[in-house]
């Protein structure tokens, strides 16, 4: 008769709440990150231009101290629709998208390579909280250089201008949040799919710059040679700008139609997440 | 061959000779070990299954001349309409897609990872154990890179200006090849793109080097490049764009902000970018030659 | 150059008593000079490695003849740091290395006496183990016919004829260090530093491949090999390093390193008649320490801190007939018991 002399007990304590261990991965995965110096700086870097707005809006309600700094013209510029969609939100998606370059292809890869997505799918968690972990690190990131500091800004101009340009520009704050969002959750997911099908860090750093600059690059000759807008359907930034366009209800730059920039991302991000989830699996394939 | 046998040969090298003994000494040497170096990184860059992103992007512009051959305009008319406009057409396609995206992402991802890829493949170890100068290594790896893009990317050109022909005939074709000046228009695009490799391959190789995360120095370069039009005339000599577009058959217009400059002859673009290639391989023989194995947690 | 291999020459034991005084000690046998050793060995003299603050190895002197030479050390005690100096792919931060009369400002020359098998489980993408090798070989000048012959050679010392043109990425672990090991020899090197080298192989491997070494060893080659299994340290080399936290704490002859251990007394087995006799025997020399008697009463273990007073006291009770010795040796003159009492238990088997 075997004897099994069992000495060790399994862990009975108190589990963490399910719908919240994808936090445990954001959290390593935040701190990697801040681990660069050079990440932290191009952080810093990111927030100096709404602050710099911030001041503009500030002075242009201080006529004190415009008169004093000599600075009149900024009364000039108008704080509303374009404002904040050409001068807050295209910068700042800018940065947020060299975040997600940065952030992005770096994240899953090691894990793949390093075959640790068994042991992260033999705890509790499974593809979604995995993949949700991820992405949480991408957007908190790149929400606070987009739309946080968007709504920060409109909070500051409603209390300066007065509750009449609060409901007057009711939008801009929907469409700060929203299209900051669609930003974020579109290019995330792209990032990682290229970081799952990439095994390797730089390598999907330049696959994902690559794989946008190459596509958008074919989607320009089209448009140009062609004279159509559905060339813009291979140009992210100008599926980007429609949408956005079509939030903050202004004229757009771009041709192509509204709904079928919404469909075209609204593919693009699905079809992400299905090449994503199709990499993300608690076992290896030996081929 | 028996292990007695086996032990025999090895035990032989007592008696004096070493199989190396037999080796070529200097140049001689250095040129054998150029040609092993190359065939062996063309091996592995050429049947690797991370080849296969080169490959695709390679073979994006030829999808992009079948759109065109096949795809009318908007009113039926077809792009290539005549050989002067496919030439046009070419030509756009060449400065837009060719030279700024597929050629220079192919030398990002090919030349940045000669060096950064061994070491994060853990094998640089075995070149630096191999009796072989650092010099050596570096123009080894260097011209293995610059013969993995040529290969690739001037097949690409060579295929896609051909493609221009099949709307037009067989006999149209040979016309224009030979006596119409096609056959010099492609071996411009040919040599272009073999300049670009030959520049481009020296900016990322050491990009490569020297920086363990090389997409931000890579996009740096990417946005010099492209803002390259808006320079004035002095800093425009600091991008290889500037030493290619002379040489380029059928010009693009810039846009209405381009800062005019006159390019370089075409002597002294290549000339210039060779005399580059040769001081940054210089620059990466010194980075090499201090390099010690240390692989990190990437 | 002369590739001529110059005969074993044994170096003396040496216990490093001071670690931060090993600079200074001269080994005996070994002629330190300004030049160092003038015979063509491998020779450290006071070299030191760090990496930035963090120290890899510290005022290591050594002379390392051909045969073959034992690294014993727990992980992160510098044995890797150690090898990759001596094989050329790191240099001193200070101090003085020469392998075989080739400093490490000759790395072409080094590298041709040098093989490395090193502990990385890495292999360029893409190759069949025979190209592995043969292209590897082509990078050091040869022509393709003499690589394949080279490399044919290197395949059949390890046995992995068979499996040569299968890609090195389809390998087991056991043939993925058989294929370092043959790359490792295949330029027929007379250095051969193996970091870890026995990792992953099964046990009939294991034996195949100490036979090798032994072969490699008795062929005059400068086999130095690291090792987290003491027992198989043991039974290949006489000679040990053995390192702790980047310094040398002992090298030598192992019966050697352990009798300079004088703060451990020293175990001795003995199978006798009458080990009663003999304990008390010893007890009355009043030169042990401790006695324990077998559980068959047919012997005893002690341990004694004067070995030459004890056998002395042996030989005087066998000629009087009082015991009658079937067996007597010492009980912890092994690399394992030298390491205990030197190193301490972590980090190795």
């Amino acid at each position: 008769m075997a004897v099994f002399d069992r000495g060790y007990r399994g862990y009975d304590g108190p589990l963490t709440q399910p719908w919240s261990r994808f936090l445990v991965i954001a959290r390593y995965a935040v701190r990697d990150v801040f681990a660069s110096k050079v990440f932290i700086g191009f952080s810093v870097l990111s927030l100096i231009w709404p602050l710099a707005l911030v001041g503009i809006i500030y002075l242009k309600y201080n006529v004190e101290a415009l008169t004093i700094l000599d600075l009149s013209t900024l009364d000039l510029i108008p704080i509303d629709t374009t404002f904040f969609r050409l001068g807050f939100l295209r910068p700042q998606t800018a940065f947020a998208f060299v975040m997600i370059l940065i952030v992005g292809p770096a994240l899953v890869s090691p894990d793949l390579r390093n075959n640790a997505l068994p042991l992260y799918l033999s705890r509790p968690l499974d593809k979604s909280d995995y993949v949700l972990g991820k992405l949480v690190v991408l957007a908190t990131l790149t929400s606070a250089v987009t739309w946080v500091p968007g709504l920060l800004l409109f909070a500051l101009q409603s209390y300066l201008a007065g509750g009449r340009w609060l409901l007057d520009h009711w939008r801009i704050p929907l469409a700060l949040f929203v299209g900051s969002w669609i930003f974020i959750l579109v290019l995330s997911l792209f990032s990682l799919a290229v970081s799952a099908w990439v095994k390797w860090k730089p390598w999907a750093r330049i696959a994902f710059l690559g794989a946008i600059f190459v596509f958008s690059a074919i989607g320009q000759i089209f448009k140009l040679i062609y004279g159509t807008w559905w060339g813009s359907l291979l140009v992210v930034d100008d599926l980007m700008v429609r949408v956005w366009d079509h939030l903050f209800g202004i004229e757009s730059s771009q041709q192509i139609p509204a709904l079928v920039a919404w469909i075209a991302l609204a593919i693009f991000g699905a079809f992400s997440a299905w090449l994503l989830f199709r990499r993300i699996r608690a076992f290896e394939v030996v081929s | 061959m028996s292990t007695a046998e086996a032990s025999a040969v090895t035990t032989s090298r007592k008696g004096g000779l070493h199989p190396a003994d037999s080796l070529p000494h200097g140049a001689g040497l250095w040129r054998a070990q150029v040609r092993a170096l190359l065939q062996l990184e063309l091996r592995k860059a050429l049947l690797g299954r991370r080849s296969l992103i080169a490959y695709g992007l390679a073979g994006l512009p030829v999808f992009v001349m079948l759109v065109l051959m096949v795809a009318k305009r908007p009113g039926g008319a077809p792009v290539f309409e005549s050989l002067d406009e496919a030439r046009t057409v070419f030509s756009i396609i060449y400065q837009t897609f060719i030279l700024r995206a597929v050629v220079f992402f192919g030398c990002v991802g090919v030349f940045t990872n000669l060096f950064r890829g061994e070491i994060l493949d853990r094998s640089l170890h075995y070149y630096f154990l191999s009796p072989v100068r650092r010099e050596v290594l570096v123009v080894g790896k260097y011209l293995s890179g610059v013969a993995l893009t040529s290969i690739l990317f001037v097949g690409t050109v060579v295929v896609c200006f051909l493609m221009l022909y099949p709307p037009f005939g067989l006999s149209r074709a040979v016309d224009d090849l030979l006596g119409g000046g096609g056959l010099g228009q492609l071996g411009a695009y040919v040599g272009v793109t073999l300049l670009a490799c030959l520049g481009y391959g020296a900016v990322f190789l050491i990009v490569g080097l020297l920086f363990k995360n090389p997409i931000l120095p890579a996009g740096a370069v990417l946005g010099w490049e492209l803002i390259h039009f808006l320079l004035p005339p002095f800093l425009k000599r600091f991008s290889v764009i500037h030493y290619l577009k002379g040489m380029i058959p059928v010009p693009m217009s810039e846009g209405p902000f381009a800062v005019v400059s006159d390019p370089p002859p075409a002597i002294v673009s290549v000339i210039g970018l060779i005399v580059f290639a040769i001081l940054v391989m210089v620059a990466a023989s010194l980075r090499v030659r201090s390099m010690e194995i240390r692989y990190g947690d990437d | 150059m002369s590739r001529d291999p110059v005969g074993a020459s044994a170096t003396g034991p040496a216990v490093v008593e001071d670690a931060s005084s090993a600079g200074a000690a001269a080994r005996p046998g070994v002629a330190l000079g300004p030049n160092l050793s003038l015979r063509p060995n491998i020779s450290l003299r006071n070299v030191s490695k760090f990496y930035g603050d963090v120290l890899g190895v510290n005022r290591v002197d050594l002379e390392i003849g051909p045969g073959i030479t034992g690294l014993v050390g727990p992980n992160g005690s510098g044995k890797t740091t150690l090898m990759n100096l001596i094989a050329g792919l790191i240099r001193p931060t200070q101090g003085e290395l020469e392998v075989l009369g080739i400093g490490p400002n000759r790395p072409e020359e080094l590298f041709r006496e040098v093989g490395y098998c090193t502990s990385f489980d890495s292999f360029p993408r893409g190759l069949t183990g025979r190209q592995f090798i043969v292209d590897y070989l082509r990078v050091h000048g040869y022509p393709r016919r003499q690589a394949r012959e080279l490399t044919e050679l290197a395949l059949e010392r390890v046995r992995l004829v068979e499996s040569a043109d299968r890609k090195v990425a389809a390998y087991s672990k056991g043939m993925r260090q058989r294929i370092k090991l043959a790359q490792a020899l295949a330029h027929q090197p007379r250095v051969l530093v193996l970091d870890e080298p026995l990792n992953g192989l099964d046990p009939v491997a294991r034996v195949e491949i100490l036979d090798l070494f032994r072969q490699l060893a008795t062929e005059g080659l400068y086999v130095l090999i690291s090792s987290h299994i003491l027992h198989e340290v043991d039974i290949l080399s006489d000679r040990v390093i053995l390192i702790s936290h980047g310094y040398i704490v002992a090298e030598g002859e192992i019966h050697g390193v352990r009798s300079e251990v004088t703060e451990r007394p020293m175990q001795i087995f003995v199978r006798c008649d009458h080990p009663e006799t003999l304990a008390a025997a010893v007890f009355a020399q009043d030169g042990a320490s401790e006695v324990q008697m077998h559980d068959d009463r047919q012997g005893l273990l002690l341990r004694t801190r004067d070995a030459e007073r004890f056998f002395a006291l042996m030989e005087r009770l066998v000629l009087e007939g009082k015991v009658s010795v079937e067996a007597m040796g010492p009980a912890d003159e092994d690399v394992q018991a030298v390491y205990m009492y030197l190193v301490g238990d972590e980090g190795v088997a």
